[in-house]
């Protein structure tokens, strides 16, 4: 672990810092909370020649809001963004992935922008680079022939356990990233691809701060629920954010998302589920979404060695049905 | 100038337990390493060295951090508190605690725990403080020897709680208990 550390004072600093690294053909790489670069860097599976800082750029971890939408800036903590009065009222599974992501330390180390921007994980991957050097090398470094996971494979499947994206994505959040030419704005999903995980966002860019629109608060509940082998320091096996609007005259679902993160390596939003809307809100309803959704995700599933494919699957279906139990009775419907 | 340094080593100051000092460090190095080969405050603990054990953990302007992943370039002009800076002159109710109700062991996780205690102290009223949200705050520290329950005993007794071990079964056993005790041969 042997780097150059620098300071950024200004988002136009950092870019332009870093697209100097990158120019003299150096490796660089950005730094927010450390948590999940400073591992990888100690396990040597990523090794930068610069490390630049964005910590000390000012006012990049408000959390505000205008008429429209909220605003968190990058840097915001999950803590800061778990006890956000803002993002607890207009996105609360938001608020609830935040809050249960890592543990309470990192919590308060990590920032919103850092969750997004992890590395993609697997159990064969992230390990030191003695382990590594005892293993044929797989997919994921560099030159390997093989997964070790599944041997049936032929490309890295390691997945995406951010606790935050599958929540933004399900709230259709916009990221603002700042690059060599300026500032825009995309929508989360559209630079996440969802086959592989891979966040389609390469240096200099930066995400400098996360939009979500205000939904109509009434109409809309969503919750996001995890499974992982510890509540706390352990990664995600499966993570769900759903999201449905009732209409109580009815007493019938009038929309309703789910994304299912975590289990497969990419997001997954469920499409097929906009079948079952206007179905009534009863006790098969939960049943029946968990059902569609796990026919849909079918094989891309990935099971690991705490859990098979098959568990996860039928997992995925049981924590969707409480899920929707538990929008049910929060709502007395 | 949009960057501060391009050097490898630096010059920098870092306030430690009330006392500032200079000192040339790596700018890799984490903020570990400096205080356990720099300083020699080695009651700060390394363990996995990855942010997942919770044994480095020292407070950075009153909020817990883990040492092990943190850089020290980046605690520069920040008061760094570690667990040599807690007693002061005698322990803190939370060491105090800890060692009333048996709460640690081998004790290698009891530095991270106090620093992780003392964080939330900062943080919540001792009012607010319960067995759910200690168990909560402190769920990042991994303890190999004590099973936990005791430790936040002894935690909750630094919050002023009565600790009344209810439901804790004693077992008095008799020396004829004991195979061997009795003049007779142990196993036959």
């Amino acid at each position: 672990m042997r780097f150059i550390y620098q300071d950024a004072f200004s988002v136009k600093g950092a870019v332009q810092a870093m697209a100097a690294v990158l120019q003299n053909g150096n490796r660089g790489r950005y730094i927010a909370g450390g948590t999940d670069l400073i591992p990888r860097i100690k396990r040597s599976i990523v090794d930068p020649d610069y490390v630049i800082s964005l910590k000390n750029i000012p006012g990049l971890d408000r959390i505000i809001e205008d008429e429209q939408a909220i605003h968190i800036g990058a840097l915001a903590s999950l803590k800061e963004v778990a006890s956000s009065d803002i993002v607890q009222k207009y996105a609360p599974a938001v608020a609830q992935a935040a809050g249960k992501a890592a543990a309470p330390v990192l919590r308060s180390m990590g920032t919103i922008g850092g969750n997004i921007m992890q590395d993609r994980r697997c159990c064969y991957y992230n390990q030191s680079l003695e382990w590594h050097e005892g293993w044929p090398p797989c997919y994921g470094i560099g030159k390997g022939r093989v997964c070790h996971r599944d041997s049936a494979k032929t490309r890295c499947e390691r997945v995406l356990m951010s606790d935050l994206v599958p929540a933004l994505i399900l709230v259709g959040a916009k990221a603002d990233i700042a690059g060599e030419r300026g500032l825009r704005t995309v929508l989360l999903e559209d630079i996440i691809d969802a086959g592989t995980g891979i966040i389609a966002l390469p240096l200099p860019n930066l995400i400098t701060a996360i939009t979500i629109g205000k939904k109509q608060a009434s109409a809309w509940k969503e919750a996001y629920a995890r499974m992982s082998v510890r509540k706390t320091i352990d990664f995600p096996e499966i993570s769900i954010a759903l999201a449905m609007q009732f209409d109580a005259r009815s007493n019938a679902v009038t929309d309703v998302e789910i994304v299912v993160g975590a289990a497969t390596p990419g997001p997954f939003r469920s499409k097929e589920i906009k079948h079952v809307v206007m179905h009534p809100i009863d006790s098969n309803l939960g049943e029946l979404l968990g059902e569609t959704v796990i026919q849909e995700i079918g094989p891309l599933v990935v099971g690991t060695p705490n859990f098979s494919q098959w568990y996860k699957t039928e997992m995925i279906k049981v924590m969707i049905k409480r899920l929707v139990n538990e929008l049910r009775a929060s709502e007395g419907v | 100038m949009t960057v501060s340094n391009t050097k490898s080593m630096e010059k920098i100051k870092l306030s430690i337990n009330g006392s500032i000092y200079e000192v040339t460090v790596s700018t890799s190095a984490t903020l570990l390493e400096v205080l356990r080969n720099q300083f020699n405050f080695t009651g700060t603990k390394e363990a996995c060295g990855m942010g997942e054990c919770g044994a480095c953990t020292v407070l950075v302007d009153g909020k817990a951090v883990y040492a092990c992943i943190t850089l020290a370039m980046s605690v520069r002009g920040k008061e760094i508190t570690t667990i040599e800076g807690v007693a002061d002159g005698r322990l803190d109710a939370i060491q105090q605690g800890l060692l009333e109700e048996g709460g640690f062991q081998c004790g290698f996780c009891t530095p991270g725990k106090v620093m992780a205690a003392k964080a939330m102290f900062n943080e919540y009223p001792k009012e607010r403080i319960t067995r759910e949200l200690v168990t909560r705050e402190l769920s990042g520290h991994l303890c190999r020897c004590t099973g936990y329950v005791k430790t936040v005993d002894g935690i909750m007794k630094a919050a002023g709680h009565e600790i009344t071990h209810e439901g804790a079964r004693t077992v008095t056993l008799q020396v004829d208990d004991f195979p061997g005790n009795d003049g007779s041969k142990g196993g036959e």
